[in-house]
């Protein structure tokens, strides 16, 4: 990239598009090990305000943890210095798909705990679950955003 | 077809070549829309570490985008915090596609 003179301009091109599209799909620094936690107990605390918490109170502890989430997102991308957007890779869609089927399960059996034993338990195994969705989500994104980075490097 | 700024010099054309804007044909001014197509923003830092390019030279690609309509740039902070971030604009989108696309119809033909 540091040179614009080449014998094939075409293919420089064509990979420099194929570079710059996933960019922000896979070039990122390492994820800490904290994150996966601190959404867990994140989702512990969303499921303990819906099932425990009502009214004005409720509402409340909810949108402090909206925010909570926002702030984390907007510090996640200062940290990145950029933000995907638009389709992903076909590569990262599999981890993807895996990870949204997690937390439709998560959010179900959820909810039948909550509504079968009670809220504190629903609320524990929700965000012991949601880690460790995020953590798999994680490791597996980790290892797929490194195989397209080696592809195409 | 609308030709941007940079469109080729001859609009009659309607060979493998239409499409292609002769701002992109530099690899790395192609490489910095190419990013910015996938993402909501980007910063310089990020930028200059995915071209591999210096600061200087970034800065020049990016002011040629800028001239261009293709990108727009953004201060945020002051001092040694300040943030540079870039953002494709609709016009540089459009640019962008249709060189993308006049790129692949000349590799198929």
């Amino acid at each position: 990239m540091a040179n614009d003179s080449n014998t094939d301009p075409l293919a420089e091109q064509l990979k420099a598009i194929e570079r710059g599209e996933v960019a922000a799909w896979v070039e990122y620094p390492p994820t800490s090990v904290t994150w996966p936690i601190a959404y867990g107990v994140w989702v512990a605390a969303l499921v303990a305000a819906i099932g425990y918490l009502g009214g004005f109170v409720q509402a409340g502890a909810e949108l402090v943890l909206l925010l909570l989430m926002g702030a984390a997102l907007g510090w996640d991308r200062r940290r990145r210095g950029t933000y995907p957007s638009g389709k992903p890779p076909r590569d990262l869609l599999p981890a993807m798909y895996k990870m949204v089927a997690g937390a439709l399960v998560v959010t179900a059996v959820s909810y039948v705990i909550g509504v079968q034993v009670g809220v504190w338990p629903a609320a524990v195994f929700a965000g012991i679950s949601a880690w460790t969705v995020v953590y798999f989500y994680e490791r597996e994104y980790a290892a797929v955003a490194a195989r397209v980075r080696a592809r195409l490097s | 077809m609308t030709p941007g700024p940079g469109s080729a010099s001859n609009p009659a054309s309607t060979s493998a070549l239409d499409g292609l804007d002769p701002l992109l044909n530099a690899p790395k001014r192609l490489a910095i829309l190419a990013v910015l197509s996938g993402s909501s923003s980007t910063d310089f830092t990020f930028m200059r570490d995915h071209l591999k390019i210096s600061d200087s030279d970034l800065s020049k690609q990016a002011a040629a985008l800028e001239a261009a309509d293709y990108l727009s740039i953004a201060k945020r902070g002051r001092g040694r915090g300040a943030l540079t971030v870039y953002k494709i604009t609709r016009s540089g989108r459009q640019a962008y596609e249709r060189h993308r696309a006049a790129l692949r119809n000349l590799l198929e033909n």
